[in-house]
């Protein structure tokens, strides 16, 4: 019954769908209530939706201009409270009668939970740290398509060409250092320069268990090609390389000098910087290869929303000017429209150089998955 | 082993309800652990196959079970002598050092492995401060045997305190016999007294060797790759449910192996005495110029498992962050809330622990055993399993509609209770149990020759007397909801926060000031609860 399907799809539509079957002889008619996607090809709206009010322009909207939010949004977010909080505060001020109530987890997580809520999901926004569990939302069904001026101010690869999510703000994958132990001109300027340099044996650290971590994997597999990431990943194992778990362990292993050499998304360090400015790290970035690559948090709105219009006026308060600077000036990460510069201790993007990706390529990361567990990295 | 020999219809009858009530508690419990099965038969045969039946799966197995039994011997060398020190010695103290090497496990076992690495990790603290005497690393606590230690440290009072009980409650005047008969002092307690606390040892650890394979924050902190972590792993992978279900599904079969097992060496469990009471007391064992390393030890272990992990969080106070969101504020309704959700869970599962306790302990049947048994299996599975299965079945089947009025149990206290009950309730099952097997027997057939109804016998007789043991297994569940954090993020209220739930917030956002004082009262509420455990022993210390 799923063997037609490739098994190298996201397979959890498969998955629910069989569930229903086995269900119904194990635990009799209940697999009935399982919600509407038993059986389905994971299908979404492929057509944005308009808007109320102004358009949303590169040049970055006033909040003054949207529609005013009104009513109980229900958020899932996997951005941290700390990161994020401020910001539905802030709107929450704004408007009177709007109430965020936010639920805090682990991007994958919340997937998770979307998955087995079915139908039945409270939530009306999914609002990730990362692409990818976008991707894998919209693979399984359960986004709705945005407004279409988010197509104005996002370009096409930071977002879906359908409009059925779009990135909010941006990140780079960057090489943090410790500075008593490297200058800028040790480093080279290749993420594969690394593993192979004694130099850097037991130095290197990175943080495994993050979504960030295997977007990141699943887009060298795409640059390049599967043998490479694979090899990329044994190398820098046999290089001694450290796996740590939770956000800020690298910047804190970095900063006690545990390890050397640590591959982090670069906010991580604009706010340790910004935090205790004394401490012996630094930024540098590989020059156009995939080790600086340009991944965006964003959002999406709920097939299962009943709040749909509300979700969308939302997302489109993010990609105003006042949502965008607030990214830029209390995270310390990219805005994603052109009339918002970057201020803070790090380069801006135009310094960078990240490589050209379409994020889009990240949307089914189970070949990461995969090949993490063969390099024994899961 | 009971008086049940009569049986009468009556006895039956009694006994048929009393099973049929144990078994709807078995059942309850059991229920979640279905979505395991339903998950893990989702999977394509083939895939199935290839993920059972590789090398990884063994490697993880492998450390899973090291782990275990590296917990469980650790534990049992801490708790064993601990609890002779401060029950049957002159120590120094007593009553201080009794409550010091109680208190570990009231700290989340997290929080004491994010002190340890803290303060133990290569270039840790502790290195720092033997830099100048040329130490340039520590050798890395890394892996298993970090894992081993640090969670060995904040589950050892499993064993301490059932230990404790028994060598308070058992008859002493069969060591005042044996000492008459010229028996040292190591052959008196390796015939006399070990038999005795033998089964109160081997509930302890079994309390301890589940917690090992469940606990998932320390293996994840220590990079030990055992079950859990690989569980957290691969449910935070997209996709990787199914890996995750196959894992958790090998997870349970080690339990219910270990549980086997564990009713095999329980062994002659009869407990009451003939004596009323303790029996009559003996001297305290004299240490004479033991004393100073018997405190040392005490010490020692107050200072690894209190003393540091407290010393981090007054540290993390001093740390100053700033653009911190006005969430993060600490707030007495965080308090309320973890007081109250554990305070319900501790009732919960000291009701619905009764009946299980009272079948198996007095009744000879295999259904009762089975029953009893099956309260164990939640305890050993991670809490993310049992908060994602219940998410299931609470989204989907948790609505009802009363008159009209549209009710979800999705998202609710009460499923978030009955997620802790599932959790914890053979703590609560255990200590009822013991306490059911020291009441004698014939306590109940005089009751009854009296007249009394089995139900006022219950009542009057033997509730009163078991009244301590369901108090401390309540007590117990209560103390570990407190800590209890996947199970509470997946399923509580939104909006409802918890101590734990604002230490997770602040520690994931690096903002350890923020973290400090819900751990600081965490500590205390919990420690509050330790001392009630320590009370239901009774007897004057």
């Amino acid at each position: 019954m799923v063997a037609n399907n490739p098994v190298d799809e996201v397979v959890t539509p498969n998955r629910r769908r069989f569930l229903g079957l086995t269900g119904a002889t194990l635990v009799g008619g209940v697999a009935g209530c399982l919600g509407g996607d038993i059986g389905g090809t994971a299908e979404v709206d492929p057509e944005p939706v308009d808007f109320d009010g102004s358009e949303l322009t590169a040049d970055g909207t006033s909040w003054d201009d949207l529609p005013e939010l009104s009513g109980e949004l229900e958020v899932y977010s996997g951005r941290r409270e700390a990161q994020i909080g401020g910001l539905f505060d802030e709107l929450e001020s704004q408007y009177d009668d709007l109430t965020i109530s936010t639920r805090y987890e682990d991007n994958e997580t919340h997937l998770s939970l979307i998955d087995e809520e079915g139908q039945n999901s409270p939530a009306d926004i999914l609002y990730t740290q990362d692409s990818g569990t976008l991707g894998a939302l919209k693979g399984l069904g359960r986004t709705a398509p945005l407004t279409s001026d988010v197509g104005e101010v996002v370009r096409e690869s930071w977002r879906d060409p359908e409009y059925n999510w779009t990135g909010v703000s941006g990140r780079t994958r960057c090489v943090a250092y410790n500075t008593d132990s490297w200058s800028e001109d040790d480093l080279p300027t290749d993420i594969f320069g690394y593993p192979d340099d004694d130099r850097f044996t037991d130095e290197m650290g990175w943080r495994v268990d993050s979504g960030s971590f295997l977007a990141w994997v699943r887009a060298m597999m795409v640059e390049h090609d599967r043998e490479t990431a694979s090899q990329y990943l044994q190398d820098m194992d046999a290089a001694g390389v450290t796996d740590y778990t939770g956000g800020s362990t690298t910047p804190e292993a970095l900063a006690a000098g545990e390890v050397s050499v640590g591959f982090v998304n670069h906010y991580y360090i604009g706010r340790l910087l910004a935090d205790q400015p004394d401490v012996p790290v630094d930024v540098t970035f590989t020059d156009g290869d995939i080790g600086s690559l340009f991944n965006v948090s964003g959002a999406a709105v709920l097939d299962s929303s009943d709040n749909k219009t509300l979700a969308r006026n939302f997302i489109r308060h993010l990609l105003a000017r006042e949502g965008q600077e607030f990214f830029v000036e209390t995270n310390s990460e990219y805005a994603l429209i052109e009339g918002v510069e970057y201020v803070g201790d790090l380069p801006t993007l135009d310094e960078i150089n990240p490589p050209e990706f379409d994020l889009n390529e990240l949307a089914d990361l189970e070949p990461a998955v995969d090949l993490l567990r063969e390099a024994g990295l899961r | 082993m009971a008086t049940n020999t009569s049986g009468t219809t009556e006895t039956n009858t009694r006994q048929l309800g009393l099973t049929l009530l144990s078994g709807a508690v078995a059942a309850a419990m059991v229920f979640p652990l279905t979505w395991i099965v339903l998950r893990a038969f989702s999977v394509e045969p083939t895939r199935a196959g290839s993920i059972l039946f590789r090398f990884r799966t063994l490697e993880i197995a492998a450390n899973s079970i090291a782990l275990m039994v590296g917990v469980t011997l650790l534990s049992l060398l801490i708790a064993v002598p601990l609890a002779f020190l401060t029950v049957r010695t002159d120590l120094p103290y007593r009553r201080f050092w009794t409550i010091v090497v109680a208190l570990p496990l009231a700290i989340p076992s997290y929080l004491g492995a994010f002190a340890f690495v803290a303060i133990f990790r290569p270039q840790g603290q502790l290195q720092s401060i033997l830099a100048p005497l040329g130490v340039e690393s520590l050798p890395s606590i890394y892996g298993l045997h970090g894992a081993t230690v640090v969670i060995a440290l904040y589950t050892y009072p499993y064993i301490y305190i059932t230990t404790r009980a028994a060598l308070k409650t058992f008859d002493k005047s069969l060591i005042d016999a044996a000492r008459t008969l010229n028996h040292g002092r190591w052959s008196t307690f390796k015939q006399i007294t070990l038999p005795q606390i033998r089964p109160a040892i081997i509930a302890g650890g079994l309390l301890v060797a589940l917690y090992a394979v469940s606990d998932f924050g320390t293996p994840a902190f220590m990079q030990a790759e055992v079950f859990t972590r690989q569980i957290y792993l691969e449910h935070r992978s997209l996709g990787g449910g199914d890996y995750a279900a196959f894992l958790s599904l090998q997870l349970v079969a080690l339990t219910v192996f270990i549980l086997v097992v564990e009713s095999r060496v329980r062994g002659n469990e009869t407990l009451y005495s003939d004596n009323s009471g303790g029996g009559g007391g003996t001297h305290r064992i004299e240490l004479g110029g033991w004393k100073w390393p018997a405190m040392a030890f005490c010490g020692l272990i107050g200072f690894l498992t209190l003393v540091l992990p407290v010393g981090t969080f007054f540290q993390w106070l001093l740390t100053s962050q700033t653009d911190v969101p006005s969430g993060f504020q600490f707030q007495w309704a965080h308090v309320l809330n973890s007081v109250y959700v554990a305070l319900a869970a501790a009732i919960v599962a000291g009701i619905a622990a009764i009946p299980v306790a009272y079948l198996s302990a007095r009744y000879d049947s295999s259904a009762g055993g089975i029953f009893e048994r099956a309260t164990y299996v939640g305890y050993a599975v991670p809490g993310i399993v049992i908060g994602l299965a219940l998410v299931f079945f609470g989204a989907n089947y948790g609505g009802f509609s009363v008159g009209g009025l549209e009710l979800s149990l999705y998202q609710s206290i009460p499923i978030l209770v009955f997620a802790y009950v599932v959790r914890f309730i053979p703590q609560s099952v255990g200590s009822t149990r013991t306490s059911i097997l020291q009441v004698n027997p014939r306590l109940t057939e005089a009751s009854r020759t009296l007249g009394n109804s089995p139900l006022q016998t219950f009542r009057q007789v033997i509730l009163p007397l078991i009244a301590p043991g369901v108090v401390a297994g309540a007590a117990l569940v209560f103390l570990t909801t407190m800590k209890e954090l996947p199970a509470t993020l997946l399923l509580r209220p939104t909006g409802f926060e918890t101590l734990v739930t604002r230490i997770w917030a602040a520690e994931s956002a690096g903002l350890y000031g923020y973290a400090a004082i819900p751990a600081l009262i965490l500590l205390v509420v919990s420690g509050l609860s330790m001392v009630i455990i320590l009370r239901q022993e009774g007897y004057e210390t």
